[in-house]
């Protein structure tokens, strides 16, 4: 749920405008006027203001660049609706500072779909702007995997170059989950990153269509790499991209290595005993390795539909609040099998909105 | 759930364009289509509400905005609607054989913009009665693009465009044409 100020002298549309977003789950603000929504945004600080163009008195570029220059209101995600829709209005509503434009009418399900978009864009803005992400688990078949791919993907969407390492040892799954043939792996990769530079190293990376970068793992079980070897080749891709997010197969020096050189760890669990006990050991592990609590993300991922820990369960048992609890999605079976991340194929579906409330949650400084 | 409709039914979304000059605005079609208030010669001014001004040059920037407003009909080079085309000009109903309506393809050019789009046309095809013995003075263009013929890479599209007779210097249709869809 978002707190989103909505400005159009049109009251009917205002009207509709909140009840839609109210439908949504957020908390809608209105007003008619820009300077009395100017006033509200510094009154109630929304994530996001909806700010129709033409409107008398103070118009919407007026309003913007007041947004904009107050330090108080200038990270405010801003959409210009308007009914004024040609190439010319995107290009100036783009250049006045808006975050995004859309053109009336507009249909709920798409004014919804892009104010999400815009709640994840505000969201990781607090973000590092080269941030370094581990998705892991100890235990296998937790859906380690499926939350990489569906994280690279969002953040992805959301504007931020991504690069996503597949460092599972034995087969990973990256690569077949988004549909690519890997060429070049780590295996071939790591041994020489000491003498590659960013450019040489992209130039053997996959790229999936949506624009996120990959370098698989090897199709067959291979030795691991050096640990060293694992840090220079993450901090390497660091600059180079606005999120590189290491999906860890497993432990070891590898896994060490890549924790270590990590913005953010996050650690996935089902809500199972099994898994919760393996978490324990998890956070364990991670406590004698000096890896700073504020790093450590618990994420529970629901693959089955089945009777599961309840949330106050898993939190009292670990000793922590969780992170995210992302839903069973019964469709994830099929974009697995067809190599289409629901984050793609099904973006309304319940795995892709947990995946984007989770990036909300995300931040250095905001420890769950 | 459908799209927001236009709760002011009789207030038609337009974008008036003169040769140096966007105007964005509300016309009250008073229950009668765009094309008629337009087309009416004993008015010469047409009166707008909340009109939104841009200068050619600079078509996304608002310069100005005043709540009432009024265009002398000589000066519009086109009228752009904007969204829904219902209340622009009167519907005909679809007829067939030799009566049938057909899209002709047309370029057109005024002092400052191209025009490229498509006419509708029914029976047999007249250039003469169209252009010059017709009484009326604005065409529309369905499916149009306007480019402003100084800034090329400018472009503005809509489902229809209503263009000033008054206004061309240029005016070239393709005399085979294609039937038009039903409705």
């Amino acid at each position: 749920m978002a707190r989103i100020l909505v400005i159009d002298d049109d009251l009917d549309l205002l009207q509709m405008m909140q009840l839609m977003l109210q439908r949504g789950g957020h908390e809608a603000i209105v007003t008619g006027d820009g300077a009395d929504g100017i006033a509200k945004a510094q009154q109630f600080h929304p994530e996001v203001a909806i700010v129709d163009l033409m409107m008398p008195g103070m118009n919407g570029f007026q309003v913007v660049h007041k947004l904009r220059e107050n330090p108080a209101t200038a990270d405010i995600s801003i959409m210009i609706l308007t009914a004024r829709a040609q190439p010319v209005d995107r290009d100036a509503a783009l250049a006045a500072k808006a975050d995004t434009y859309m053109a009336k009418p507009v249909s709920p399900s798409e004014l919804l779909l892009a104010v999400k978009e815009l709640l994840v864009k505000h969201s990781q803005a607090t973000l590092p702007p080269n941030l370094v992400l581990t998705v892991f688990s100890l235990r296998g078949g937790v859906g380690t995997t499926t939350v990489a791919v569906n994280l690279a993907l969002a953040l992805q969407q959301a504007s931020r170059q991504v690069c996503l390492v597949d460092l599972c040892m034995k087969s990973g799954h990256v690569a077949a989950q988004m549909r690519l043939k890997a060429q070049v792996t780590w295996a071939e990769l790591l041994p020489q990153v000491g003498n590659l530079s960013l450019d040489g190293l992209k130039q053997v990376l996959l790229r999936h269509d949506s624009g996120v970068w990959v370098l698989p793992s090897p199709f067959l079980p291979t030795p691991p790499p050096p640990g060293e070897a694992v840090v220079r080749s993450l901090g390497l891709l660091k600059p180079g991209f606005g999120a590189t997010i290491a999906d860890l197969g497993a432990f070891g020096d590898v896994g060490r290595a890549a924790l270590a050189v990590s913005d953010l760890i996050l650690t996935v669990l089902s809500p199972e005993v099994a898994s919760l006990q393996t978490s324990a050991a998890t956070l364990r592990t991670l406590k004698a390795l000096n890896v700073p609590d504020h790093k450590i993300m618990l994420v529970v991922n629901n693959v089955a539909p089945r009777f599961s820990l309840s949330t106050a369960a898993i939190e009292k048992a670990l000793g922590r609040t969780l992170c995210a609890n992302l839903p069973y999605d019964e469709a994830q079976a099929q974009a697995l099998s067809q190599g289409s991340p629901l984050m793609i194929s099904q973006p309304d579906s319940p795995l892709a909105e947990g995946v984007r409330q989770l990036i909300q949650v995300m931040s250095p400084a905001r420890a769950c | 759930m459908p799209e927001i409709p236009s709760i002011r039914r009789r207030m038609l979304q337009v974008d008036f364009f003169t040769h140096a000059h966007r105007l964005s605005t509300q016309v009250n079609v008073h229950g009668q289509p765009l094309s008629d208030h337009l087309n009416d010669s004993r008015v010469s001014w047409i009166e707008l509400e909340s009109a939104y001004i841009s200068r050619i040059e600079r078509p996304g920037e608002i310069i100005a905005d005043y709540t009432l407003s009024a265009l002398q009909k000589q000066h519009i080079a086109f009228a752009m609607i904007s969204g829904s085309t219902e209340g622009a000009i009167k519907k005909v109903a679809y007829t067939s054989g030799f009566y049938a309506k057909k899209l002709h393809q047309v370029f057109a050019a005024t002092g400052s913009f191209e025009i490229t789009g498509h006419i509708e046309l029914m029976g047999k095809f007249d250039l003469h009665t169209l252009i010059i013995a017709s009484t009326e003075r604005f065409i529309p263009i369905l499916n149009a693009t306007a480019t402003i013929s100084l800034f090329p890479t400018t472009h503005f599209s809509a489902g229809m465009i209503l263009i000033n007779k008054d206004a061309l210097e240029v005016f070239c249709i393709e005399e085979k044409g294609q039937l038009a869809p039903e409705g």
